[in-house]
């Protein structure tokens, strides 16, 4: 545990102490708060649920999370300290977690930037305040997901640009992808086509936590994708080595 | 102990390190040398476990590299040839970080990392960041975060490098103390280093050892009595 701890603490530490963290915040809340106001309508819709600005959080990780991941591994082997890294004893899951924490941290702290516009919500309007911890917990596990996603690109990239590219392009193909194209072709029933259609888009979790309707099934999605990105992580990098 | 056997790795058809063998006792001082590209970093980075082995096996005190990695490692004090620094951290953060990763506890560690730093004379800078030091410095950082958990075996990569005189002699006198019960091998291309230091040179050359013997022995292997002379000959010897 104290290995972990003092790995996501240098990781913090790292992140923290530039001008990453301020930019990086900033460029959150003026993109989340310009699709909120602007696109979204949030004065136009009854906002009880914060809808207007919770039905975009998927595009915004999308552009934000892998300006997070993208330094994880890639800036490590372009300054070699990586060589530093592996040659610890420690295993490489918890040094992969550490950073996977890690990178949950800013996600985390990037959702808290928001929680002024729900003070003013609650001040100015009457709140679904569980449709809203609903919609934070499903941002927090697709935020989470997409970390894990991202760690794994960076795993694969030696330079942070790169892998800011690939993990967006990944993340928007994961989101937005129809999945009924091909799952036509496997000429399913027509109940189980759809619920596997339903069950493997990402859009499709996000809107029911956003809308309240949190179940098993979502949470398991997110744990699952993190899971597989972790694990493709540590299997990316134990391949590296070879 | 450290047992390398049978020891290869291949990057496509090059042979880095072709079917290297040798074992090391507590108390050598141990000198890899050889020419640039012979496989040096490659043999030394199989030892710690940060690159596989094509084939052959690295056993560190009974235990093998590939399955016991984490118990191996955390008797393995390692400084890579490059930066492997952590630049946005402090000294005392990153020699704290080292100390923690490598589990000492946390009754000792202050007083190691205290010894780290007197040993390295790294009082003025250790509020620093390590960005803003000069390349001693930085070396000597890596040396004292090596050393945090006292380690049975030292394995250094060009160590001397970017050390200004005085702090090489100091860096001599170091490893003096610290060899009595350890095992160190030091990668260098500095012939008096390895006189001055070391009890046994291995002279690797396109990824073949090609000499296992001791300084003195390699100094008289021909007329010229000179260890450098004896250096260039082997290693064109065999090209």
């Amino acid at each position: 545990m104290r290995q972990l701890y003092a790995l996501i603490q240098k990781e913090n530490l790292i992140f923290f102490s530039g001008w990453g963290l301020l930019l990086l915040g900033a460029s959150y809340i003026v993109l989340s708060m310009f699709l909120n106001f602007f696109i979204g309508g949030f004065f136009v819709l009854d906002n009880k649920n914060l809808y207007s600005y919770f039905s975009f959080q998927n595009v915004v990780f999308i552009l934000i999370i892998p300006a997070i991941t993208m330094r994880s591994w890639a800036e490590e082997r372009k300054f070699g300290t990586i060589e530093f890294l592996l040659t610890q004893p420690i295993s490489l899951a918890k040094l992969v977690m550490a950073k996977y924490l890690s990178c949950c941290s800013s996600v985390a702290f990037l959702l808290f930037l928001s929680f002024p516009l729900w003070i003013y919500c609650n001040v100015y309007y009457q709140t679904d305040n569980l449709n809203i911890i609903s919609s934070y917990i499903g941002c927090f596990l697709m935020g989470a997901a997409f970390c894990a996603i991202g760690s794994a690109i960076s795993a694969i990239c030696t330079s942070s640009a790169i892998a800011y590219i690939s993990t967006s392009t990944i993340l928007f193909i994961l989101s937005f992808m129809d999945f009924s194209k091909i799952l036509y072709n496997l000429k399913l029933q027509q109940a189980t086509y759809s619920r596997l259609q339903n069950s493997l888009n990402l859009d499709y979790h996000f809107y029911d936590f956003i809308t309240g309707q949190i179940s098993f099934d979502n949470f398991a999605y997110f744990i699952l994708l993190s899971c597989l990105g972790i694990w493709l992580t540590i299997r990316i990098l134990e391949y590296k080595k070879g | 102990m450290i047992v390398v056997k049978n020891l290869c790795k291949n990057y496509g058809n090059k042979k880095a390190v072709d079917n290297v063998n040798f074992g090391l006792s507590k108390g050598e001082v141990v000198s890899l040398l050889g020419p640039n590209g012979a496989g040096k970093t490659t043999l030394m980075r199989m030892i710690t476990g940060y690159i596989s082995p094509t084939s052959g096996s690295v056993s560190i005190f009974g235990k093998d590299i590939g399955e016991q990695r984490i118990e191996c490692l955390s008797q393995i004090g390692y400084v890579p040839e490059n930066g492997f620094l952590y630049f946005d951290m402090s000294v005392m953060d990153f020699l704290k970080f080292c100390g923690e990763i490598r589990n000492i506890p946390k009754q000792n560690l202050w007083q190691n990392i205290k010894h780290a730093i007197e040993i390295f004379e790294l009082e003025d800078v250790v509020e620093q960041k390590i960005e803003n030091l000069s390349k001693g410095y930085k070396r000597r950082v890596g040396l004292a975060s090596a050393i945090l958990h006292n380690p049975d075996i030292l394995i250094l990569d060009e160590p001397t490098e970017g050390l200004d005189p005085n702090q090489k002699v100091k860096f001599r006198e170091f490893i003096r103390n610290y060899s009595k019960e350890k095992i160190i091998i030091i990668s260098t291309h500095i012939m008096e280093e390895v006189e001055a230091l070391a009890d046994r040179v291995i002279l690797i050359n396109s990824g073949k050892l090609v000499k296992d013997t001791s300084p003195e022995e390699l100094k008289h292997l021909f007329p010229e009595n000179d260890i450098k002379t004896a250096f260039y000959k082997i290693t064109n010897e065999v090209k």
